[in-house]
């Protein structure tokens, strides 16, 4: 019940973004969606790609740090309040969000809420949102 | 110890580069690294950049940041002085023996 998450690591320096984006590219790894977390000398870039594993090979062989973690991608009505009701499944069974991103699905209809658990909640979030009804995307291609 | 015409004076302390190689392959991380000297407010400033390896990367910035502190803490132990370590990409670092190009002493004392 979770998608695959790749994470890059990016020194804070000119030209490092593209440069990963130029490797993506040539390989042709296709980006489902970007988020870039910045602490003041790096950032980890955390994307949702067509293909995980090709992707994390072709940076390796680049000499760029990457890696693959598992996700929870949560399909939520692209309505007023639609990701608060599901936030709020959460919060009321004490299960604590590591960090998270959201997007509109193509459609315009529906939206997905990328959320990333503390490794010792990840069960009890997934059995949780299952409980109350949230669908769990498992294929990007989908997306 | 190490060759003693490497071993440079930090705030009063002597400080061989061998011994931040000993840390840094205990540690997890690549043994190529750069020492940056200067000096701020009359105080000498230590800051070595440290090529970030596989192993001790994370997808959160919070665990990155832990064991920056930890390997921080652990080349505190090891010197008698507080570094400031700055990841870097892998290879980003030259590659060559000697002082020289692993240090980088920019304290002007006159």
């Amino acid at each position: 019940m979770a998608v695959n998450q790749l994470n890059i690591f990016v020194e804070n320096r000119k030209g490092t973004l593209s440069t990963i984006t130029e490797i993506l590219s040539a390989n042709a790894v296709d980006l489902k969606t970007l988020v870039l977390a910045d602490a003041p000398d790096y950032g980890v870039l955390r994307l949702i790609v067509s293909d995980t594993e090709k992707a994390i090979s072709v940076l390796m062989d680049n000499g760029v740090i990457a890696s693959a973690i598992k996700i929870t991608l949560a399909r939520v009505h692209h309505v007023q309040g639609g990701l608060s009701a599901v936030l709020k499944l959460l919060e009321a069974n004490d299960v604590n969000i590591e960090y998270m991103y959201a997007f509109v699905a193509q459609s315009g209809r529906e939206a997905y809420a990328a959320m990333r658990f503390e490794d010792k909640d990840k069960d009890k979030a997934l059995q949780i949102l299952a409980d109350g009804g949230v669908p769990l995307v498992e294929d990007v291609a989908l997306l | 110890m190490g060759r003693s015409d490497d071993m440079m004076i930090v705030r009063g302390v002597n400080v061989f580069p061998s011994q931040i190689e000993t840390v840094l392959i205990k540690e997890g991380y690549s043994p190529n690294y750069q020492i940056i000297v200067d000096r701020a407010s009359n105080n000498d400033t230590i800051d070595i950049n440290v090529e970030l390896s596989q192993d001790q990367f994370h997808d959160t910035i919070k665990e990155i940041a832990n064991r920056e502190k930890k390997l921080e803490a652990a080349l505190r132990t090891m010197l008698g002085i507080g570094p400031k370590v700055h990841l870097v990409a892998p290879k980003t670092i030259a590659r060559s023996e000697g002082k020289a190009v692993r240090v980088i002493d920019k304290r002007k004392l006159h």
